[in-house]
Protein backbone atom coordinates (compact mmCIF):
# COMPACT_ATOMS: atom_id res chain seq x y z
CA UNK A 1 0.00 0.00 0.00
CA UNK A 2 1.34 3.33 -0.67
CA UNK A 3 2.55 5.96 2.12
CA UNK A 4 -0.29 8.08 0.38
CA UNK A 5 -3.40 5.68 0.81
CA UNK A 6 -1.98 4.63 4.49
CA UNK A 7 -1.94 8.43 5.46
CA UNK A 8 -5.76 8.56 3.82
CA UNK A 9 -6.19 5.38 5.75
CA UNK A 10 -4.67 6.90 8.79
CA UNK A 11 -7.11 10.08 8.27
CA UNK A 12 -9.66 8.32 7.80
CA UNK A 13 -9.48 6.43 11.11
CA UNK A 14 -8.84 9.50 13.17
CA UNK A 15 -12.18 11.29 11.41
CA UNK A 16 -13.81 7.89 12.59
CA UNK A 17 -12.66 8.06 15.93
CA UNK A 18 -14.23 11.54 16.30
CA UNK A 19 -17.83 10.39 14.76
CA UNK A 20 -17.80 7.68 17.33
CA UNK A 21 -17.38 10.18 19.82
CA UNK A 22 -20.36 12.37 18.84
CA UNK A 23 -22.20 9.17 18.59
CA UNK A 24 -21.39 8.42 22.43
CA UNK A 25 -22.49 12.44 22.87
CA UNK A 26 -19.05 13.03 23.69
CA UNK A 27 -18.35 16.56 22.04
CA UNK A 28 -14.97 16.95 23.73
CA UNK A 29 -13.16 15.51 20.51
CA UNK A 30 -12.24 17.80 17.16
CA UNK A 31 -10.61 16.46 14.13
CA UNK A 32 -7.95 17.63 13.24
CA UNK A 33 -8.07 20.07 9.88
CA UNK A 34 -4.33 20.55 8.43
CA UNK A 35 -2.88 23.52 6.44
CA UNK A 36 -3.68 22.32 3.17
CA UNK A 37 -7.12 22.50 3.46
CA UNK A 38 -7.72 19.59 1.14
CA UNK A 39 -10.45 16.92 0.97
CA UNK A 40 -9.90 15.08 4.38
CA UNK A 41 -9.40 18.73 5.61
CA UNK A 42 -12.75 19.25 4.26
CA UNK A 43 -14.49 16.61 5.64
CA UNK A 44 -12.73 17.23 9.24
CA UNK A 45 -14.15 20.37 9.30
CA UNK A 46 -17.70 19.30 8.43
CA UNK A 47 -17.65 16.61 11.03
CA UNK A 48 -16.34 19.45 14.14
CA UNK A 49 -18.73 21.75 12.84
CA UNK A 50 -21.69 18.66 12.96
CA UNK A 51 -20.44 18.61 16.11
CA UNK A 52 -20.81 21.99 17.10
CA UNK A 53 -24.39 21.96 16.29
CA UNK A 54 -25.09 18.67 18.05
CA UNK A 55 -23.17 19.64 21.14
CA UNK A 56 -25.95 22.55 21.07
CA UNK A 57 -28.67 20.79 20.48
CA UNK A 58 -27.58 17.89 22.77
CA UNK A 59 -27.41 21.02 25.76
CA UNK A 60 -30.65 22.87 24.44
CA UNK A 61 -32.77 19.51 24.86
CA UNK A 62 -31.25 18.31 28.28
CA UNK A 63 -32.20 21.94 29.19
CA UNK A 64 -36.08 21.56 28.30
CA UNK A 65 -36.18 18.09 30.13
CA UNK A 66 -34.52 19.68 33.23
CA UNK A 67 -37.21 22.77 33.15
CA UNK A 68 -39.76 20.26 32.29
CA UNK A 69 -38.43 18.27 35.56
CA UNK A 70 -38.91 21.30 37.31
CA UNK A 71 -42.36 22.36 36.51
CA UNK A 72 -43.59 18.64 37.78
CA UNK A 73 -41.33 19.25 40.82
CA UNK A 74 -43.78 22.51 41.17
CA UNK A 75 -46.58 21.19 40.06
CA UNK A 76 -46.05 18.29 43.03
CA UNK A 77 -45.34 20.75 45.49
CA UNK A 78 -48.70 23.43 45.09
CA UNK A 79 -50.90 20.21 45.02
CA UNK A 80 -49.30 19.31 48.22
CA UNK A 81 -49.58 22.76 49.28
CA UNK A 82 -53.42 22.63 48.19
CA UNK A 83 -53.69 19.52 49.93
CA UNK A 84 -52.18 20.62 52.94
CA UNK A 85 -54.69 23.52 52.98
CA UNK A 86 -57.44 21.07 52.57
CA UNK A 87 -56.51 19.51 55.70
CA UNK A 88 -56.17 22.32 57.74
CA UNK A 89 -59.32 23.60 56.75
CA UNK A 90 -61.13 20.36 57.64
CA UNK A 91 -60.13 21.03 61.21
CA UNK A 92 -62.19 23.15 61.27
CA UNK A 93 -65.44 21.53 59.88
CA UNK A 94 -68.02 19.76 62.37
CA UNK A 95 -70.18 18.29 60.01
CA UNK A 96 -68.90 14.41 59.21
CA UNK A 97 -70.28 14.64 55.94
CA UNK A 98 -68.45 17.73 54.37
CA UNK A 99 -65.42 16.36 56.98
CA UNK A 100 -65.68 13.21 54.52
CA UNK A 101 -65.84 15.01 51.49
CA UNK A 102 -62.75 17.15 52.48
CA UNK A 103 -60.85 14.32 52.93
CA UNK A 104 -61.84 12.49 49.44
CA UNK A 105 -61.13 15.61 47.37
CA UNK A 106 -57.24 16.12 49.76
CA UNK A 107 -56.58 12.19 49.04
CA UNK A 108 -57.34 12.90 44.98
CA UNK A 109 -55.35 15.45 44.79
CA UNK A 110 -52.29 14.05 47.25
CA UNK A 111 -52.45 11.13 44.45
CA UNK A 112 -52.42 13.66 40.98
CA UNK A 113 -49.14 14.74 42.95
CA UNK A 114 -47.94 11.44 43.19
CA UNK A 115 -47.77 10.80 39.59
CA UNK A 116 -45.94 14.03 38.76
CA UNK A 117 -43.55 13.26 41.97
CA UNK A 118 -42.73 10.00 40.44
CA UNK A 119 -42.59 11.50 36.30
CA UNK A 120 -39.90 13.54 37.79
CA UNK A 121 -38.15 10.73 39.18
CA UNK A 122 -38.29 8.93 36.24
CA UNK A 123 -35.93 9.01 33.37
CA UNK A 124 -38.39 9.54 31.04
CA UNK A 125 -40.71 13.01 31.64
CA UNK A 126 -43.52 11.28 30.07
CA UNK A 127 -43.84 7.89 31.57
CA UNK A 128 -43.87 6.63 35.07
CA UNK A 129 -42.60 3.01 36.67
CA UNK A 130 -46.28 2.01 37.51
CA UNK A 131 -45.66 -0.65 40.58
CA UNK A 132 -43.58 2.68 42.16
CA UNK A 133 -46.78 4.88 41.85
CA UNK A 134 -48.91 1.97 43.44
CA UNK A 135 -46.87 1.50 46.13
CA UNK A 136 -46.41 5.21 46.98
CA UNK A 137 -50.46 5.74 47.00
CA UNK A 138 -50.47 2.15 49.05
CA UNK A 139 -48.23 3.92 51.71
CA UNK A 140 -50.11 7.07 51.35
CA UNK A 141 -53.65 5.01 52.12
CA UNK A 142 -52.29 2.75 54.45
CA UNK A 143 -51.19 6.16 56.45
CA UNK A 144 -54.56 7.80 56.08
CA UNK A 145 -56.16 4.20 57.51
CA UNK A 146 -53.93 3.91 60.05
CA UNK A 147 -54.86 7.65 61.30
CA UNK A 148 -58.62 7.25 60.85
CA UNK A 149 -58.32 3.62 63.16
CA UNK A 150 -58.43 0.84 60.38
CA UNK A 151 -56.19 -1.84 59.99
CA UNK A 152 -56.77 -2.23 56.68
CA UNK A 153 -53.98 -4.38 54.66
CA UNK A 154 -53.19 -3.21 51.26
CA UNK A 155 -51.09 -4.46 48.44
CA UNK A 156 -50.22 -4.49 44.91
CA UNK A 157 -49.29 -7.24 42.92
CA UNK A 158 -48.62 -7.34 38.90
CA UNK A 159 -47.50 -9.93 36.48
CA UNK A 160 -45.43 -7.00 34.99
CA UNK A 161 -43.39 -5.01 38.10
CA UNK A 162 -41.11 -3.12 35.79
CA UNK A 163 -44.27 -1.87 33.82
CA UNK A 164 -43.98 1.37 32.13
CA UNK A 165 -46.98 3.88 32.18
CA UNK A 166 -47.29 6.72 29.87
CA UNK A 167 -48.71 10.14 31.96
CA UNK A 168 -51.68 9.63 29.69
CA UNK A 169 -52.50 6.74 30.90
CA UNK A 170 -51.08 7.17 34.58
CA UNK A 171 -53.37 9.45 35.53
CA UNK A 172 -56.63 8.26 35.13
CA UNK A 173 -55.43 5.00 35.94
CA UNK A 174 -54.15 6.33 38.82
CA UNK A 175 -57.64 8.53 39.55
CA UNK A 176 -59.68 5.23 39.55
CA UNK A 177 -57.17 3.11 41.79
CA UNK A 178 -57.77 6.16 44.17
CA UNK A 179 -61.69 6.02 43.55
CA UNK A 180 -62.00 2.15 44.19
CA UNK A 181 -59.67 2.26 47.66
CA UNK A 182 -61.85 4.88 48.81
CA UNK A 183 -65.08 3.65 48.06
CA UNK A 184 -63.44 0.02 49.99
CA UNK A 185 -62.21 2.47 53.10
CA UNK A 186 -65.66 3.55 52.97
CA UNK A 187 -68.27 0.61 52.66
CA UNK A 188 -66.31 -2.26 52.67
CA UNK A 189 -65.05 -2.65 56.55
CA UNK A 190 -67.52 -1.80 58.82
CA UNK A 191 -66.90 -3.15 62.10
CA UNK A 192 -65.05 -5.91 60.20
CA UNK A 193 -61.38 -7.19 61.21
CA UNK A 194 -58.81 -8.78 59.28
CA UNK A 195 -59.29 -5.96 56.18
CA UNK A 196 -57.34 -6.48 53.24
CA UNK A 197 -57.62 -4.48 49.57
CA UNK A 198 -55.29 -5.89 46.91
CA UNK A 199 -54.45 -3.82 43.47
CA UNK A 200 -53.50 -6.06 40.84
CA UNK A 201 -52.08 -5.02 37.35
CA UNK A 202 -52.18 -7.58 34.07
CA UNK A 203 -49.68 -5.10 32.68
CA UNK A 204 -48.17 -7.42 29.95
CA UNK A 205 -51.22 -6.48 27.63
CA UNK A 206 -51.62 -7.47 23.88
CA UNK A 207 -54.44 -6.30 21.16
CA UNK A 208 -55.53 -9.99 22.10
CA UNK A 209 -54.88 -9.83 25.91
CA UNK A 210 -55.66 -6.47 27.00
CA UNK A 211 -54.39 -4.79 30.14
CA UNK A 212 -56.54 -5.35 33.85
CA UNK A 213 -56.50 -3.46 37.18
CA UNK A 214 -58.27 -4.57 39.54
CA UNK A 215 -59.16 -3.42 43.07
CA UNK A 216 -60.69 -6.07 45.04
CA UNK A 217 -61.09 -6.13 48.92
CA UNK A 218 -62.74 -9.03 51.56
CA UNK A 219 -65.37 -7.09 52.83
CA UNK A 220 -68.75 -7.17 52.96
CA UNK A 221 -69.66 -6.68 49.49
CA UNK A 222 -71.36 -4.28 47.29
CA UNK A 223 -74.34 -5.98 46.98
CA UNK A 224 -75.22 -4.50 43.71
CA UNK A 225 -74.98 -0.75 45.12
CA UNK A 226 -71.79 -0.01 43.70
CA UNK A 227 -72.56 0.61 39.58
CA UNK A 228 -70.46 3.95 38.11
CA UNK A 229 -73.27 3.87 35.31
CA UNK A 230 -76.22 4.78 37.76
CA UNK A 231 -73.68 7.04 39.66
CA UNK A 232 -74.86 8.77 42.49
CA UNK A 233 -71.70 9.73 43.71
CA UNK A 234 -68.62 12.20 42.98
CA UNK A 235 -66.48 9.07 43.32
CA UNK A 236 -68.48 6.79 41.00
CA UNK A 237 -69.32 9.87 38.47
CA UNK A 238 -65.29 10.04 38.25
CA UNK A 239 -64.77 6.20 37.68
CA UNK A 240 -67.42 6.47 35.13
CA UNK A 241 -65.83 9.27 33.04
CA UNK A 242 -62.46 7.88 33.22
CA UNK A 243 -63.23 4.45 32.02
CA UNK A 244 -64.71 6.26 29.16
CA UNK A 245 -61.31 8.32 29.03
CA UNK A 246 -59.57 4.82 28.36
CA UNK A 247 -62.20 3.62 26.10
CA UNK A 248 -62.16 0.75 28.72
CA UNK A 249 -64.96 -1.69 30.14
CA UNK A 250 -65.39 -2.99 33.84
CA UNK A 251 -66.68 -5.66 35.95
CA UNK A 252 -67.88 -5.76 38.98
CA UNK A 253 -67.91 -8.61 41.09
CA UNK A 254 -69.52 -9.16 44.81
CA UNK A 255 -68.03 -12.46 45.62
CA UNK A 256 -66.34 -12.48 48.74
CA UNK A 257 -65.86 -8.69 49.23
CA UNK A 258 -66.14 -6.57 45.99
CA UNK A 259 -63.88 -6.80 43.25
CA UNK A 260 -63.70 -4.23 40.53
CA UNK A 261 -61.83 -4.85 37.11
CA UNK A 262 -61.36 -2.44 34.61
CA UNK A 263 -60.22 -3.75 30.81
CA UNK A 264 -58.88 -1.45 28.65
CA UNK A 265 -55.79 -2.12 25.61
CA UNK A 266 -53.86 0.82 24.92
CA UNK B 1 -6.14 53.57 5.40
CA UNK B 2 -9.15 54.60 4.59
CA UNK B 3 -10.98 51.25 2.95
CA UNK B 4 -11.69 52.89 -0.21
CA UNK B 5 -10.58 50.82 -3.48
CA UNK B 6 -8.29 47.46 -2.52
CA UNK B 7 -4.86 49.23 -2.11
CA UNK B 8 -6.18 50.99 0.95
CA UNK B 9 -7.86 47.65 2.35
CA UNK B 10 -8.29 47.56 6.39
CA UNK B 11 -6.31 44.89 7.72
CA UNK B 12 -7.33 42.91 10.68
CA UNK B 13 -6.39 39.83 12.30
CA UNK B 14 -7.92 37.22 10.22
CA UNK B 15 -9.51 39.63 7.52
CA UNK B 16 -8.89 42.61 4.53
CA UNK B 17 -11.87 44.91 4.02
CA UNK B 18 -12.55 47.40 1.85
CA UNK B 19 -15.16 48.91 -0.42
CA UNK B 20 -14.95 49.50 -4.83
CA UNK B 21 -16.02 51.82 -6.16
CA UNK B 22 -19.46 50.73 -7.11
CA UNK B 23 -19.75 50.69 -3.04
CA UNK B 24 -19.70 47.37 -2.71
CA UNK B 25 -17.98 45.57 0.51
CA UNK B 26 -15.33 43.04 0.05
CA UNK B 27 -14.15 41.15 2.61
CA UNK B 28 -11.02 38.39 2.23
CA UNK B 29 -9.91 35.98 5.07
CA UNK B 30 -6.41 35.77 5.27
CA UNK B 31 -5.05 32.26 4.59
CA UNK B 32 -5.42 29.20 6.63
CA UNK B 33 -7.38 31.96 9.33
CA UNK B 34 -9.38 30.45 11.59
CA UNK B 35 -12.32 32.41 12.25
CA UNK B 36 -13.63 32.72 16.32
CA UNK B 37 -16.25 35.02 17.48
CA UNK B 38 -13.78 38.22 18.28
CA UNK B 39 -12.74 37.90 14.54
CA UNK B 40 -16.29 37.76 13.04
CA UNK B 41 -17.35 40.94 15.50
CA UNK B 42 -14.03 42.23 14.96
CA UNK B 43 -14.79 41.80 11.08
CA UNK B 44 -18.24 43.20 11.70
CA UNK B 45 -17.12 46.56 13.18
CA UNK B 46 -15.33 47.10 10.07
CA UNK B 47 -17.65 46.18 7.59
CA UNK B 48 -19.61 48.82 9.45
CA UNK B 49 -17.77 51.53 9.06
CA UNK B 50 -17.69 51.30 5.47
CA UNK B 51 -20.52 51.90 2.76
CA UNK B 52 -24.05 53.04 2.40
CA UNK B 53 -27.17 51.23 3.45
CA UNK B 54 -28.03 48.69 1.33
CA UNK B 55 -25.12 47.56 -0.35
CA UNK B 56 -23.47 44.15 -1.04
CA UNK B 57 -20.89 41.85 0.88
CA UNK B 58 -18.44 39.98 -1.01
CA UNK B 59 -16.89 37.66 1.48
CA UNK B 60 -13.82 36.06 -0.10
CA UNK B 61 -13.36 32.65 1.78
CA UNK B 62 -10.82 30.95 -0.51
CA UNK B 63 -8.62 30.21 2.12
CA UNK B 64 -10.32 29.79 5.41
CA UNK B 65 -9.52 27.16 7.79
CA UNK B 66 -12.38 26.95 9.99
CA UNK B 67 -15.27 28.49 11.55
CA UNK B 68 -16.49 28.48 15.09
CA UNK B 69 -20.20 28.16 15.57
CA UNK B 70 -20.64 31.18 17.80
CA UNK B 71 -18.70 33.12 14.60
CA UNK B 72 -21.25 31.51 12.14
CA UNK B 73 -24.16 32.17 13.98
CA UNK B 74 -22.94 35.91 14.46
CA UNK B 75 -22.33 36.40 10.96
CA UNK B 76 -26.26 34.49 9.85
CA UNK B 77 -28.03 37.19 11.74
CA UNK B 78 -27.85 41.11 10.56
CA UNK B 79 -25.34 41.90 13.54
CA UNK B 80 -23.49 43.67 10.52
CA UNK B 81 -25.95 46.26 10.70
CA UNK B 82 -28.92 46.63 8.22
CA UNK B 83 -26.54 48.18 5.85
CA UNK B 84 -25.78 44.83 4.45
CA UNK B 85 -28.51 43.13 1.70
CA UNK B 86 -26.70 40.61 0.08
CA UNK B 87 -23.77 38.37 0.57
CA UNK B 88 -21.50 36.40 -1.86
CA UNK B 89 -19.43 34.29 -0.92
CA UNK B 90 -16.43 32.90 -3.33
CA UNK B 91 -15.21 29.50 -2.01
CA UNK B 92 -12.27 27.23 -3.60
CA UNK B 93 -10.87 24.87 -1.10
CA UNK B 94 -12.76 21.75 -0.13
CA UNK B 95 -12.97 23.53 3.21
CA UNK B 96 -14.16 26.51 2.17
CA UNK B 97 -16.93 24.78 0.05
CA UNK B 98 -18.04 22.78 2.87
CA UNK B 99 -17.49 25.82 5.64
CA UNK B 100 -19.55 27.97 3.48
CA UNK B 101 -22.07 25.70 2.35
CA UNK B 102 -22.52 24.60 5.87
CA UNK B 103 -23.01 28.13 6.64
CA UNK B 104 -25.93 28.40 4.28
CA UNK B 105 -27.53 25.25 5.15
CA UNK B 106 -27.48 25.01 8.89
CA UNK B 107 -27.03 28.72 9.71
CA UNK B 108 -29.09 29.85 7.59
CA UNK B 109 -28.19 33.72 6.42
CA UNK B 110 -31.54 36.10 6.51
CA UNK B 111 -30.77 37.66 3.32
CA UNK B 112 -29.88 36.66 -0.41
CA UNK B 113 -26.74 34.30 0.12
CA UNK B 114 -24.86 32.53 -2.85
CA UNK B 115 -22.12 30.76 -3.07
CA UNK B 116 -19.22 31.07 -6.32
CA UNK B 117 -16.10 29.51 -7.38
CA UNK B 118 -15.07 32.71 -8.78
CA UNK B 119 -15.32 36.51 -7.96
CA UNK B 120 -16.41 38.33 -10.93
CA UNK B 121 -19.26 36.08 -11.14
CA UNK B 122 -19.85 36.64 -7.64
CA UNK B 123 -19.20 40.29 -8.14
CA UNK B 124 -21.70 40.61 -11.09
CA UNK B 125 -24.55 38.79 -8.97
CA UNK B 126 -24.35 41.40 -6.02
CA UNK B 127 -24.41 44.09 -7.97
CA UNK B 128 -27.62 42.19 -10.11
CA UNK B 129 -29.20 41.44 -6.90
CA UNK B 130 -29.09 44.76 -4.96
CA UNK B 131 -30.27 46.25 -8.18
CA UNK B 132 -32.85 44.00 -8.13
CA UNK B 133 -34.04 44.39 -4.59
CA UNK B 134 -33.66 48.09 -4.31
Amino acid sequence: MSTTNLESLDRADKILEVLMAYATLDFSKKAEVGDSLGVFDAIATGVNMLGEELKATTVSLNEKNTLLKEIHHRVKNNLQIVSSILSMQSQFIDDPIALEKFNDCRLRIKNIALVHEKVYESNHLNEINFKDYVDAVLTSYQDFFKSQGSDAVLKYESDDPEKIVHIDLAMPMSLIVNELLANSYKYAFKNRTNNKILVSFKGKGSVDSPFILKVSDNGIGANGKFDPESATSLGAVLIEALIEQLSAEYSISDQNGTSVEVIFNT
Amino acid sequence: MNGIGEKNRIEVSKFWTWIDEDGVIHTEVKPNAEIFIEDAKENSKIVNSLGEEGTGLLVDSREIKSMTREARQFFTVRNRSSKINVIAIVTRSPVSKIIANFFLGVNKPDMPCKLFNSKEKALVWVNETLISEN
